[in-house]
């Protein structure tokens, strides 16, 4: 039987997550975030920002959830199966932000990832890895845009 | 002829999956079924209370946050003079709709919660069901 453990942990990291989003805007407590939003609102710089910004919150909730799985005390069959059921919510909720301008492939390659974590297959840790990886792509791949529109502009 | 049918009822009954008890319920089969189904009510109330709890919750939490937090997002934003009124105004749109999405992921959670345990207890009942 599924226990209760992933619903209540799930519920618990949403509502962290909208509390740091709401927090990060009210108390100026992301550079990040205000980066963006100190930009010139003419200028394309300022949709990568807030892009970014926007992929490290959703990675936060992909962290915690690897946080929550590695801090429970459980066989591998159950860790396969809690992560299977993580990666199913996770991907509906990912599916929101379709990235088509400057993170398509990567964004693709993210939503095979968890279709694989889903499928509890082998190589799920390989695929935890990847995850990982998908988002340090991801957060690379902005930054170097940003570099990039900034030296265009000075 | 008579003692055929007899027989030929016991070779059936035999196979019947459904107890001659339930076929034609007494008041005490009705009774117990009653009062198991109460018992199990009763057990599973704590699932209940939360599901209703966690639902409660949620709605606060939405309503606090348009009612209260969302206002208060607007005026700290317009206050900061090194946000322009059209950046203001497209993060505004980014952040609800972020907040839409998070708390259409706490419904879909919760509600997967609720269809768990509503399984779990008709499943209960049956078990119980199948006994009587």
């Amino acid at each position: 039987m599924i226990s209760d453990y992933p619903y209540l942990e799930f519920i618990r990291i949403a509502k962290e997550c909208r509390t740091i989003l709401i927090n990060d805007t009210l108390s100026s407590n992301s550079p990040d975030l205000y980066d963006a939003l100190y930009s010139n609102s003419q200028s394309q710089i300022y949709q990568i920002k807030l892009e970014l910004y926007e992929i490290k919150w959703i990675e936060l909730h992909w962290k915690k959830i690897n946080e929550t799985i590695e801090s429970r005390d459980c066989s591998s069959v159950e860790r396969k199966e809690l992560i299977s059921m993580f990666a199913k919510w996770y991907r509906n909720f990912v599916s929101n932000w379709n990235y088509t301008e400057f993170d398509a492939v990567i964004f693709e390659e993210r939503m095979n990832i968890l279709k694989a974590l889903i499928s509890v297959n082998s190589e799920w840790e390989i695929n935890l890895k990847r995850m990982k990886v998908s988002f340090e792509q991801s957060k690379k791949l902005l930054n170097e845009k940003i570099k990039a529109f900034e030296t265009e502009e000075h | 002829m008579g003692e055929s049918k007899k027989a030929s009822d016991n070779c059936f009954n035999e196979f019947d999956d459904v107890s001659p008890k339930r076929k034609n319920p007494s008041i005490q089969v009705l009774y117990d079924y009653e009062k198991h189904y109460m018992e199990l009510v009763r057990k599973f109330s704590p699932e209940i209370s939360m599901i209703v709890g966690m639902l409660s919750d949620f709605r606060n939490e939405q309503e606090q946050f348009y009612k209260e937090i969302l206002p208060q997002i607007v005026d700290k934003l317009n206050q900061d003079v090194g946000i322009d009124a059209e950046m203001r105004n497209v993060w505004l749109k980014r952040l609800t709709t972020n907040i839409d999405r998070s708390f259409g992921l706490s419904e879909t959670l919760i509600n997967d919660y609720a269809t768990k345990s509503v399984d779990e207890f008709k499943t209960a009942v049956n078990e119980k069901l199948r006994k009587l």
